[in-house]
């Protein structure tokens, strides 16, 4: 053996170890290095992937109407996903799937390649779609119940409902303002799944139903007034309108509407514009409305009595370097007149006389400058600055209405206020939550908000009012069968250049009916009506067609006798409202004979809902009121929508099992059941 | 003459530990796959502990079998023809459309290249012993060994089994390092193996893309990085301590071949750190035992087969596990005692049934 290569081998089997050691400490430093210091980000990324938790959409609560009519109900949809690992052909899956639920065939091609695991293809699918892609029976597509948002009633009461987003969450009015209560709280599923998707453990948490709201507003009224206020923005070539009607003794209310609408079926088809609430979000010069309050102030304060001659200087009053004019110059005119005829200079005058600060505190008082705190989100304070900063022109101009910024919701509020004698009210729109079988009164009056003015000075201005009605600006805002306190208000709106219009006003009108025994407040504003401009053309002729046909509604008592005129021309073309005492009205079993798109095209409120809640009130009986008891119409082969939609108007609801069609239901047609029951209903596809 | 020695009992405890681990961890990486496939969570644990058990026999019997009688050229020659032979058939044998590296014969099923790797070192160890006067001179000692070792490489790369092929590559090389080749055509060898490898990723495309994903294994984690990348998470969630004995949640179809290639992560994630660095010094020790018990032998034969076998086992051991953590590119190559496969475990016991007898002929000087 060469001794050269018998010492190389120990030398050589060294090198090879040392190699080795190297080796085994460069592995063992990665070992540490992967499990102690990436132990925190690779674990994380390991639960990422291994567990998936899932919400269960809890049930949204329903938002019903004062009598128990459903306003907003959710119902269980197919939303559709995908396990992109599970499909084997993306392409061709992609383009069947882009078919049937109308979506573009790259996108869905997109997001089937985003992912290994789960994607949504299309969440909330409505039936055809889902029965579609269910035929197609496509390997890796499953779909989910979600609950979807419906308003059988489209286009009502859509700015006070609001809408909901994709996730069910309320975006807007009602549905945002209580989300907490009505979302309910979801369910939380926990699973483990393996790279093929499968689960094998899973923790659950069940989800909480929401609670129901029940509103103060009536389904009838609220579609009475969103029909008369479209008719009149309509004919004046408006630019929209509101109209709030409030219960005055109880600040409940009772209809809200703004025009234009929206269905919030499908909000993100409108432009956002729509979205808002004019009732509580605008803010505009009352113009001469306000005077009531002036004049009240006047009053309470005992500055002045109705009959006390004002000397309205033949139209025009200097303030400063400002000159104040009446629209028509009055001499000698008693404060009751200064009201009736709107006089600036006369409502000037009483301005100076209350004097910054105490005029000031009574706005405050009427509920002017802060928000009603009505239960509806977003609601704007109005405009009114601290009476330290007002220069005398100010308080001239808040004594008739400039200068100072309210909403609708302030004005109604403050009139109810003259009506019911005095007391400040708190408007309010949710009555009560239903939790189950538990029921929450949601709106406590607690401590009564405390009286403003005097009982007499209430019922001095009520009286005022009324001739407002009679025989001044607001003449056409008088009722047939019914007595009305109201005033007009026309105010110019600002132009860009800061001054005051001359082609661009709001017309206005407030007031209440009937006087002695007020049931319903009202203010009507219509933004930029062109040609007739004034409150008394524009606005008045509203709160006249809905004070009639609401208080007939609501079976109060007429309090006139109709006078010869209005006995010639009896009522107006559109008439949702049947006049419950002739004896045109058909009882409501009888509407469902008919078509049911014709059914459909009539929405609410196209014929009365015999309302056994109110009947006890009732002096004018209508022949439709049988011991209170409603026939069960026939739901064979309706629709869920057209089912919700039908039964709704009776004041019936509805508990739907199953999708399609109705094909039973219990109780049995033309049987009758209490106002208020539940109708079950089964549907299915098969025809 | 070397005095007769008890067999090594550290290597010999080593090993039974690493089979029994290999049992315990196929079980635990298989059994939901098993469910799956074959609708029994027995049937990988099963096959290896027949396999051990065979494995173990096979051991047992080589122990006592005199390593100097494998020097017989007949023997050694017979056995290279028997694999080539072999190795030649399963192009023809396995139906697979892809790979031809299975013999199978029922319930059974072979590696050719497996059994390649034990007649190699023996072939190199014998042949080397011969040619140790000469070997510096290449004619005579690198070239007749390079005709007969590369066929067999080429004919493993073309099954395709690149990761066996350079494990077999590397332990020739290494049985040719310690016989003494000079360092110069050792950096030839390696030198010359760089391009033919080069070659043999960049012109197959999915060999391209796996080193391409070793570079960069994140970006792309969803699709050619699936593999390695769960292959870390699994080490990572195993933290410390380790999730505990079954309770890995990667082997559940995340992890590609949790039972055989993938097994260490499986380790890593149940074991944590603790079981993987346990399992390094379990093979570091077989290592240190196999160099030691070679540097021991006065005979070269001994001393090269000592050492070919114990590389034929270590070095395949460090691939693996350097491959799993993401130290070099994916190759599919078996964990030797741990990783579900018949073929691999048996060559492995049979390896260590050889080194045993060798260790009983050692000496002191």
């Amino acid at each position: 053996m060469p001794p050269k290569s018998r010492e190389s081998f120990p030398a050589r089997i060294f090198i090879l170890s040392g190699f080795f050691l190297v080796w085994a400490v460069v592995l063992a430093s990665r070992l540490v290095h992967l499990q102690i210091f990436q132990y925190t980000d690779l674990s994380a990324k390991a639960e990422r992937q291994q567990s998936r938790s899932f919400e269960i959409s809890p049930r949204r609560g329903t938002i019903y109407d004062r009598h128990g009519r459903e306003l907003a109900v959710s119902v269980n949809v197919d939303s559709a996903y995908a396990i992109s690992s599970e499909i084997k052909d993306p392409r061709q899956t992609g383009d069947a799937l882009a078919q049937a639920l109308g979506l573009e065939r790259q996108a869905v091609l997109a997001k089937l390649k985003a992912t290994r695991g789960f994607v949504w293809l299309k969440r909330k699918l409505d039936a055809a779609e889902a029965s579609k892609v269910k035929a197609l029976q496509l390997r890796g597509v499953y779909f989910e119940k979600e609950s979807k948002r419906f308003y059988p009633n489209r286009e009502l009461a859509a700015h006070v409902l609001g809408y909901v987003g994709i996730d069910d969450e309320g975006l807007s009015g009602l549905e945002f303002a209580y989300q907490k209560r009505i979302g309910g709280l979801p369910g939380q599923v926990l699973l483990h799944t393996d790279a093929h998707q499968r689960s094998f453990s899973s923790v659950e948490r069940p989800p909480e139903p929401g609670e129901d709201l029940v509103l103060t507003i009536d389904q009838t009224l609220q579609y009475l007034v969103e029909q008369e206020l479209a008719v009149q923005v309509k004919e004046s070539n408006a630019l929209g309108g509101t109209v709030i009607m409030m219960a005055p003794h109880s600040g409940e209310v009772l209809a809200m509407a703004s025009y234009p609408a929206f269905n919030p079926n499908h909000y993100s088809k409108y432009a956002p514009e729509l979205w808002k609430n004019r009732a509580i979000v605008s803010v505009y010069e009352p113009g001469s409305t306000f005077k009531i309050f002036t004049a009240a102030t006047a009053l309470e304060e005992r500055l002045t009595r109705p009959d006390e001659l004002i000397d309205c200087l033949r139209g025009a009053i200097v303030v400063g370097k400002h000159r104040i004019r009446d629209h028509k110059p009055y001499g000698l005119l008693p404060v009751r007149e200064v009201v009736a005829y709107s006089s600036n200079v006369g409502a000037v005058q009483l301005g100076f006389r209350i004097g910054k600060e105490r005029f000031e505190r009574y706005i405050y008082a009427f509920g002017f400058g802060t928000p009603t705190d009505v239960d509806l989100p977003g609601e704007a304070k109005g405009l009114l600055r601290p009476s330290s900063q007002w220069p005398t022109v100010t308080l001239a101009n808040i004594a008739m209405g400039q200068g100072i910024g309210v909403t609708p919701i302030q004005l109604v509020t403050a009139v109810s206020l003259i009506a019911n004698g005095g007391h400040r009210v708190k408007p309010h729109i949710v009555e009560r939550t239903r939790s189950g079988a538990i029921e929450k009164v949601s709106f406590e009056p607690g401590a009564p908000p405390g009286r403003v003015i005097s009982r007499e000075t209430a019922a001095l201005l009520a009286d005022m009012l009324t001739g407002v009605v009679k025989t001044g600006t607001a003449k056409s805002s008088q009722l047939e069968g019914f007595s009305a306190a109201g005033k007009t208000g026309t105010a110019q709106k600002v132009d860009p250049n800061g001054r005051y219009s001359h082609t661009r006003f709001i017309a206005s009108f407030v007031g209440f009916a009937p006087v002695d025994r007020p049931e319903i407040a009202m203010v009507v504003t219509i933004d930029e009506p062109r040609g007739r401009y004034y409150g008394g053309e524009v606005a008045a002729p509203v709160f006249r067609n809905i004070a009639e046909q609401a208080l007939r509604y609501l079976t109060v008592s007429p309090d006139q006798e109709l006078t010869p005129a209005q006995l010639a021309k009896r009522r107006p073309a559109h008439n949702p409202i049947p006049d419950l005492a002739s004896d045109e009205f058909e009882p409501a079993n009888a509407s469902w004979e008919g078509s049911p798109e014709a059914m459909l095209a009539s929405q609410t409120g196209g014929t009365a809902t015999p309302d056994a809640s109110s009947s006890g009130k009732v002096e004018v009986a209508g022949s439709f009121n049988r011991a209170g008891t409603i026939e069960v119409p026939d739901l064979h082969g309706r629709s869920l929508r057209m089912a919700i939609v039908n039964l709704s108007k009776l004041g019936l609801q509805l508990e739907a099992f199953g999708s399609g069609l109705v094909v039973e239901q219990s109780p049995a047609s033309a049987s009758r059941v209490e106002p208020g029951s539940k109708i079950l209903v089964k549907l299915s596809r098969r025809h | 003459m070397a005095r007769k020695l008890s067999a090594d009992k550290c290597l010999f405890g080593v090993t039974v530990a690493l089979v029994l681990i290999g049992v315990i961890m196929v079980f635990s990486a298989s059994a939901v796959l098993a469910n799956d496939k074959f609708h029994s969570p027995l049937y990988f644990l099963v096959r290896q502990g027949l396999w051990a058990l065979l494995g173990l026999a096979g051991m047992a019997t080589l122990m006592h079998v005199d390593y100097r009688r494998y020097r017989r050229p007949s023997l050694i020659y017979t056995g290279l023809f028997v694999c080539a032979v072999l190795l030649v058939a399963v192009f023809f044998l396995d139906k697979n459309h892809n790979t031809h590296r299975w013999i199978r014969l029922g319930f059974l099923s072979f590696q050719p290249s497996e059994l390649s790797k034990l007649f190699i070192v023996v072939y190199l160890a014998c042949f080397l012993e011969k040619r140790m006067g000469q070997i510096d001179d290449w004619r005579h000692t690198l070239l007749p060994c390079l005709v007969v070792v590369l066929p067999f490489i080429g004919l493993i790369v073309t099954e395709p089994d690149l990761g066996t092929a350079v494990s077999i590559g590397i332990v020739a090389f290494m049985v040719l390092f310690v016989a003494g080749v000079r360092y110069k055509y050792a950096l030839g060898l390696i030198l010359s193996a760089v391009p033919v490898l080069f070659a043999l990723v960049y012109f197959f495309p999915y060999r391209l893309k796996r080193v391409l994903v070793f570079l960069d294994p994140w970006k792309d984690p969803l699709g050619a990085g699936f593999q390695i990348t769960q292959s870390l998470i699994a080490f990572g969630s195993g933290g410390l301590f380790g999730l505990g004995l079954m309770e890995g949640k990667q082997k559940l179809f995340y992890l590609p071949e949790p039972h055989t290639d993938f097994i260490f992560s499986v380790i890593g994630e149940e074991g944590g750190l603790a079981g993987t660095l346990s399992l390094l010094l379990l093979f570091s020790v077989f290592l240190g035992r196999g160099m030691w018990l070679s540097l021991r032998m006065s005979d070269p034969f001994g001393r090269y087969l000592g050492v070919g076998l114990t590389m034929m086992i270590v070095c395949q051991a460090f691939i693996n596990m350097s491959v799993v953590t993401s130290l070099l590119p994916t190759k599919g190559i078996p964990l030797p005692f741990i990783s579900s496969g018949g073929s691999s475990l048996l060559t492995s016991l049979l390896g260590v049934g050889v080194l045993l007898n060798i260790s009983q002929h050692g000496s002191d000087a």
